[in-house]
């Protein structure tokens, strides 16, 4: 994913914005990293670029 | 969520749109017309993206849906992925210019959710595009007396557009368009250019019920 998306994601559950952790990046693409939710904790992993903002209850165990 | 078919099933999803090339250009038109003109694409969110289809042809940037396979496609197709659920979308308030919907609400488990979800991530001078099947419609009669025989809809809980527009109404937007199209069962628009590229203005004749809606009574 593009660092400017970020300008726009919030966390699904409380809407607060997003900081970003652990990020690897491929150019100006972020492949793999944490988006992390500074107000209620939860942690949501960016998987092959792709940001999975599922909320943390509907997300399934990552593939093996 | 990683059985339904929209997860595993996604070439055959995608490939709906090359065997119906038709009823794919019917709906595109139809679209077009109730997209605004002039919009910044960074700003602009597909909700229920798929493969992208319909998201890419439209200009729109960002795409969000629940499956990971299919958002894999659309970003090949120039979409920006991003998965999640249109009931708790994880975009910002007030953030969009467009917002597409299309053939999304009769897939989601909470539609007052997502209509106001929907609304609180537009700008007040945002557009909302919705398209449904349209059940009240002759060939949408058809898709809901055999959507149990369809692997894609047999999950799906067919509406009215006048329905559409009512929930919409109820969240407070409002319908500035009602546009529609299909006109004819879907296979057979093959090979009949004509009859493909007609909208017509109101809803419950054509299968393909677009609506336009802002938050904004402007």
């Amino acid at each position: 994913m593009k660092e400017s998306l970020l300008e726009i994601l919030r966390c699904p559950l409380d809407k607060h914005e997003l900081e970003l952790e652990d990020a690897e990046y491929d150019g100006e693409e972020i492949v793999e990293g944490t988006l992390v939710c500074p107000e209620c904790g939860e942690r949501y992993p960016i998987e092959d670029g792709i940001p999975n903002l599922l909320p943390p209850d509907m997300r399934e165990e990552a593939p093996a | 969520m990683a059985h339904t078919p929209f997860e595993s099933r996604v070439a055959e999803y995608d490939e709906w749109f090359d065997a119906h090339q038709g009823a794919y250009r019917a709906e595109r038109t139809a679209l077009e017309h109730a997209v605004p003109e002039r919009f910044d694409r960074d700003r602009a969110l597909e909700i229920g993206v798929g493969t992208g289809r319909f998201g890419t042809h439209l200009g729109i940037a960002r795409g969000l849906d629940p499956a990971r396979m299919p958002l894999k496609r659309a970003r090949e197709r120039g979409i920006d992925p991003i998965r999640g659920v249109a009931e708790a979308l994880p975009i910002a308030d007030d953030a969009l210019e467009v917002v597409l919907v299309v053939t999304v609400l009769e897939f989601v488990d909470d539609l007052e959710a997502t209509v106001a979800e929907c609304r609180r991530v537009l700008d007040r001078d945002g557009t909302l595009v919705v398209a449904v099947l349209d059940r009240s419609s002759p060939v949408g009669q058809l898709y809901q007396d055999h959507k149990d025989e369809d692997p894609f809809y047999a999950e799906a809980e067919f509406v009215t557009g006048e329905y559409a527009c009512e929930i919409l109404e109820e969240a407070g937007l409002t319908i500035e368009r009602r546009l529609q199209t299909i006109f004819d069962a879907p296979e057979d628009l093959e090979n009949d250019s004509m009859k493909t590229t007609e909208v017509r203005e109101g809803h419950g004749e054509g299968l393909f019920a677009v609506i336009r809606a802002t938050p904004n009574g402007r």
